[in-house]
């Protein structure tokens, strides 16, 4: 039986993470230790509640209809959601195929998990953090080489448009020059979907 | 809560689309509750409930739910290789001082504990196991970690640290001639009595700012040591020396 720990289900969401009406589910567990991390209780992978596919599906099914109506769906975030990859998977054959599912991730995951995902997902939301190896990992604390091949994987073997990158400005961490290195890059490996902004330090 | 009853303006409207295309009947009152509205109530969901009856209902004589054309405000477009992220107020560029933007998705309710302390935590299956958290040690360097259940900790936090960087920080007369500025990435051991080792410059900016951005870290006072199983240990750690040039220099 997969089952994962999650620690909030958000109803409701209109147009924040993924387009039209969505649910945030939001995974414990999460590889990184980013020093504004705003979801620090996800940093414990066995605190919140426990679901099953089927007992996370039956829980938001209540508001198939907005989804159906707007092309909205479910985002995963967390934690990492892509540690969770088998339950995506297993959750999809419960959903069907017309809610958008959607991941929000570091992408900082073996590549078996993503290509386990990856046929089951409409769209992700990488939050790069820095291209830069030195600024990534003295903000999240490792190394980006796992999130870097496996966006590569992912341009390569998918359609780009579904991949948006969030690439932000992060006080202390890094610079105006740096965003637009981290930009350019992105651009020429062919990610279309760049959205640039500043965190918010709270 | 003025977002809980934008929330429920929009997903109301949405209903009205819904019993519109597909010819339900569907009256809908004006709401007059006046206290927190969290965007959905019994009344919001038995109608979401009573629609669906209906569609059922139409599907069972053969005819399909329609949903065409039902957009939320007028961000959503139809185009085919769009942002995930719509940007606020139907705006198609992402000018960066608009965004309201945090690191990871917020999510609005995590402020409220969903497992109360002293809950019993159900069993944990098999397949989980995979997941609990394991200490990420330094390939290169056997014995140390990059990652611990407790990450080492600067006296007085991240905030601490940034405070004792300003304060300690000389800025290299060479970088300053040369208007060098940037930021020079430290990496280090934090040893298990908190003190630092190893120190070396993973990404520097030249004229000076390494040497110098060296030596403030060796001169950090100790910090709290990473933990793993309640033991102190050694931590490999990265830290952002900035070297900020005023424009206006004497």
């Amino acid at each position: 039986m997969t089952s994962a720990y999650i620690f909030a289900v958000s109803r409701h969401r209109l147009l924040t993470d993924g387009d039209g009406c969505t649910t945030l589910v939001t995974f414990n567990g999460c590889p990184l230790r980013c020093k504004y991390c705003l979801n620090k209780v996800s940093w414990d992978p066995l605190k919140g509640r426990q679901y099953t596919p089927e007992s996370l599906f039956e829980e938001v099914k209540i508001d198939q209809l907005y989804f159906l109506a707007t092309r909205g769906g479910i985002t995963f975030g967390g934690g990492e959601p892509l540690m969770q990859a088998e339950f995506i998977k297993e959750f999809r054959t419960l959903c069907g195929p017309q809610w958008r599912l959607v991941a929000e991730t570091s992408l900082n995951v073996p590549l078996d998990n993503v290509k386990t995902v990856d046929p089951v997902l409409d769209g992700y939301i990488v939050d790069i953090k820095d291209l830069d190896p030195a600024i990534y990992k003295s903000y999240t604390g490792i190394d980006n080489a796992l999130v870097l091949s496996n966006l590569e994987w992912i341009l390569q073997y998918g359609d780009s448009c579904r991949v948006t990158v969030r690439v932000p400005h992060i006080p202390n961490f890094n610079t105006d020059q740096d965003v637009a290195k981290s930009k350019e890059r992105l651009k020429a490996m062919g990610v279309a979907n760049i959205d640039e902004f500043n965190y918010i330090i709270r | 809560m003025k977002k809980g009853k934008q929330t429920c303006k929009i997903l109301k409207e949405i209903r009205k689309q819904i019993a519109e295309e597909n010819d339900i009947k569907l009256v809908i009152e004006e709401c007059t509750y006046q206290g927190d509205c969290l965007g959905t109530c019994p009344k919001c969901e038995a109608e979401v409930r009573y629609l669906e009856r209906e569609l059922e209902k139409r599907q069972r004589l053969g005819k399909a739910a329609i949903f065409a054309g039902m957009t939320i405000g007028t961000a959503i477009t139809a185009a085919s290789c769009g942002p995930l992220i719509s940007p606020p107020n139907g705006m198609m560029e992402h000018p960066r001082d608009n965004i309201v933007a945090t690191d990871t998705i917020r999510n609005d309710s995590a402020e409220e504990p969903i497992l109360l302390e002293g809950e019993i935590m159900a069993p944990v299956p098999d397949t989980l196991m995979e997941y609990v958290f394991e200490p990420k040690e330094d390939e290169d360097r056997p014995g140390v970690y990059i990652v611990v259940e407790q990450m080492p900790e600067f006296p007085g936090g991240d905030k601490g640290f940034h405070q004792f960087i300003a304060d300690n920080v000389k800025y290299p007369a060479e970088a300053k001639e040369k208007g060098i500025r940037g930021i020079v990435y430290v990496n280090f051991i934090v040893e298990p009595d908190g003190s630092v080792s190893d120190i070396k410059v993973l990404r520097g900016i030249g004229g000076g700012c390494d040497e110098e951005a060296v030596r403030v870290v060796e001169s950090m006072p100790k910090f709290k040591p990473g933990m793993q199983n309640g033991e102190a240990v050694r931590v490999s750690y990265t830290v952002p020396v900035i070297f900020r040039l005023e424009d206006k220099q004497d």
